[in-house]
């Protein structure tokens, strides 16, 4: 035991004192926040640019549509020509005091309008629509005339529909945002698949070191292969839980300093922990902030200390159970370029948990197929982190833990033995029938 | 210090060891000889415990050999390799601790000073030469003052000014006490280190013993003659005499004589400078018997 903890040790420290490692647990934080508040910046600024007025003239050779409003979006109607050809020699030449030049045709029956949108340089989607809508609108009208229906009976077929979706349990009806518990389950899901990758990786690039340097050998006549392995991925997992801790904890720091300087004007950021019932009220007053508030009340609501439990223990069972078969791969193989066949199929099973996840998600959280591939040691890591961002039993939670880790400790065993024979073994480029082999052969 | 009794072990595809058996007396420098795939490897592999074999014994110092030998035990392998970018002396240091060597500061100090390592002590090793880390390599394998020491082809790529350095520091090891496994293919050096060796071939034990003892196992009742004048064409022929290229005033012969009285007959017709029994060298024998 006690040479399993100083293989822990030297595995756990050479990492952590590496310059990459600090620079990237102190970068990463950053880089997440400041990628949000870049989109935040973006989302702020688009919501609030004054978008560049375009001047226009209208040639209308319709004789449907009299007239159209002077403004549409940001297009500013500065009269009306005749004269199509001259119009566009005006714009050519430079000599006009407008940017475009708008067509409507004239159509033999009122019920297709071709426009026209003539401009210097590239034409912007969004004027163009303005520019549709309003002869839309103008046309619709003109044509509701024409059948003899007035603006009052057209106002009276409206029906504005107010949807109310909302989850009843013991506790009464509550908010039921389910796209945004989603969203955070798929995040959580997509962190596990990537630190898994991350980690596991590293385990087996350390047995690949080990090997080809020749180091093992000296290793192993004083410590068990097997402790060898198993050292160097506690180690490992050591370094991923120090390395995720430190980027919940900066990141929040960030996050709340961010959410200070960016919101404390608008919302108030005690309505984030106001629970459902008080936010009807809140909402109410915010008016225009509500959809946001109830995104935030739902994230509130949500259950992290569960969510919390799920992330840490499904990554951690996650990267077990696959670096301890990245440790078999490393061990087995000569180079890094020969991974690659026996990657595919270790990959091929988190892949699927994605797009399992993905649907689990944003259809049906608790359907057969989630239910089944959340408890599925290849996938489970991925889907349960999803499920558990919706109401989820905790039996559920800790059953798919349980059956995960026990499969790591069966399955280690299992690659124990391809590694105490793969790491001698030299000059061979083996299959994976040679690998099932070194399983069932005797020690 | 070591007896292995009975050992075999296979291979999927072929026997590696088959029925070996020797012992390895305290205090001495063992030498382990054969040729390539003769099974050397495989034999060191299992006193270390990296394998185990399929039958047979080994003792460690009287008790049947166990995991916690292994801390009393030296490993220099063939392919050998360290920590890349660990420094020298904190991979010393982790390898001392993996052998619950305590307190190997001080050790480590002086095996650097003693290889001229001292000024790379905090260098990472991918930043030495290849000498310098097989220096390193070979202080790993002592530096927690192992009673016995394994050191596969401790030679293989150093240069001669760092094979004697290593040959002078094996040699002080074993005055101190420790008992040396040395495995090689290479002959040289064995009749000027070991004192007992075995050699192996194609998994089986051709002979083992005191080095003397062996030559004389071996010998093929040759002697070796110096004389001032020239054997003469019927001497040469009864004696299958064999011309010896040694400079001096007089010729040297290798004989096989088959008389009785040959020695009365060459000190009455020759001027007889020297006369001594003709042993095989190591190499000659490893050549003839173990291929």
């Amino acid at each position: 035991m006690s040479n399993i903890n100083k293989i822990i040790g030297r595995e756990y420290w050479t990492r952590v004192r590496k310059k990459s490692f600090i620079v990237m647990t102190l970068l990463t934080p950053l880089l997440i926040v400041g990628f949000y508040a870049a989109m935040v910046g973006v989302g702020i600024y688009t919501a609030t640019e004054e978008a560049d007025l375009k001047r226009a003239v209208l040639v209308n050779q319709s004789s449907y549509i009299q007239s159209l409003p002077d403004t549409m979006g940001s297009i500013v109607l500065s009269g009306e020509r005749d004269n199509f050809d001259s119009a566009i020699a005006e714009l050519q030449n430079e000599t006009a005091d407008y940017e475009v030049v708008l067509t409507i045709g004239d159509e033999e029956v009122f019920e297709e309008l071709t426009l026209g949108y003539y401009s210097l340089g590239s034409g912007d989607s969004k004027l163009k629509n303005a520019f549709q809508s309003a002869v839309k609108k103008v046309a619709n009208q003109k044509r509701m005339e024409l059948l003899g229906i007035g603006p009052e009976q057209i106002d009276s077929t409206r029906v504005t529909i107010n949807f109310i979706s909302k989850k009843v349990d013991e506790k009464g009806i509550t908010d039921n945002n389910e796209t945004i518990k989603g969203i955070v389950g798929l995040v959580f899901a997509m962190l596990i698949y990537f630190f898994i990758f991350i980690f596991a990786m590293q385990v087996m690039r350390g047995v690949m070191e080990e090997k080809t340097n020749r180091i093992v050998e000296v290793v192993i006549s004083t410590v068990r292969p097997f402790d060898l392995m198993f050292g160097k991925i506690v180690g490992i997992a050591l370094v991923g839980l120090t390395q995720v801790f430190i980027w919940v904890v900066l990141s929040s720091l960030l996050f709340l300093v961010g959410n200070f300087v960016f919101l404390a004007g608008t919302v108030d950021l005690s309505a984030v922990n106001a629970n459902a019932n008080d936010l009807a009220a809140v909402q109410g007053e915010l008016g225009a902030n509500s959809k946001i508030l109830s995104a935030l009340g739902t994230l509130g609501a949500m259950p992290w200390a569960k969510i919390l439990v799920a992330f840490i223990g499904l990554f951690m069972g996650g990267y077990l159970f696959n670096s301890s078969i990245f440790a078999a791969i490393g061990s087995a193989v000569d180079s890094e370029t020969d991974t690659q066949q026996f990657m595919l199929p270790v990959t091929l099973p988190l892949v699927l948990g994605i797009v399992v996840a993905q649907m689990a998600a944003f259809t049906n959280p608790h359907g057969d197929l989630a239910f089944w591939c959340s408890l599925i040691p290849l996938t489970s890591p991925i889907v349960m982190m999803v499920r558990a961002c919706f109401d989820l039993p905790w039996w559920e939670l800790l059953l798919s833990l349980g059956i995960l880790y026990l499969t790591f400790f069966f399955m280690v065993r299992l690659v124990a033995k391809i590694y105490r024979i793969g790491i001698l073994t030299y000059g061979k480029k083996p299959s994976w029938k040679q690998m099932f082999k070194w399983v069932f052969s005797k020690s | 210090m070591l007896k292995v009794q009975h050992l075999s072990k296979a291979y999927e595809d072929k026997q590696a060891l088959d029925n070996i058996s020797f012992e390895i007396p305290k205090g001495s420098i063992y030498g382990l000889l054969g040729p390539n795939g003769a099974g050397k490897t495989t034999l060191i592999r299992i006193i270390n415990q990296i394998i185990f074999a399929d039958s047979g014994t080994i003792y460690f110092d009287g008790e049947v050999l166990n995991q916690k030998h292994l801390s009393r035990i030296g490993y220099l392998p063939e392919e050998r390799g360290l920590y890349k970018k660990m420094k020298v002396k904190e991979q010393l240091r982790y390898f001392a601790s993996l052998r619950d060597f305590k307190n190997s500061r001080k050790a480590i100090d002086e095996w650097l000073e003693k290889f001229d390592l001292t000024e790379w002590a905090n260098k990472k090793v991918q930043d030495l030469s290849k000498g310098m880390q097989q220096k390193v390599q070979f202080i790993n394998a002592v530096i927690h003052e192992p009673e016995f020491i394994i050191l596969d082809e401790p030679f293989s790529g150093f240069d001669p000014v760092n094979v004697s350095l290593v040959i002078e520091e094996i040699r002080r090891l074993n005055k101190q006490g420790s008992t040396i496994l040395y495995s090689t293919h290479r002959m040289e050096s064995v009749e000027e280190l070991c004192d007992e060796i075995m050699m192996i071939s194609n998994a089986k034990k051709v002979v083992d013993g005191n080095i003397q003892d062996v030559k004389h196992q071996f010998k093929e009742h040759g002697w070796e003659i110096g004389v001032k004048n020239k054997l003469s064409d019927t001497i040469k022929d009864q004696w299958k005499a064999q011309e010896l290229h040694l400079v001096g005033d007089f010729e040297a012969y290798k004989v096989w004589p088959n008389s009785e009285n040959w020695k009365g007959q060459l000190l009455e017709e020759y001027d007889l400078v020297y006369l001594k029994e003709s042993l095989p060298s190591i190499y000659e024998i490893f050549i003839k018997h173990a291929n």
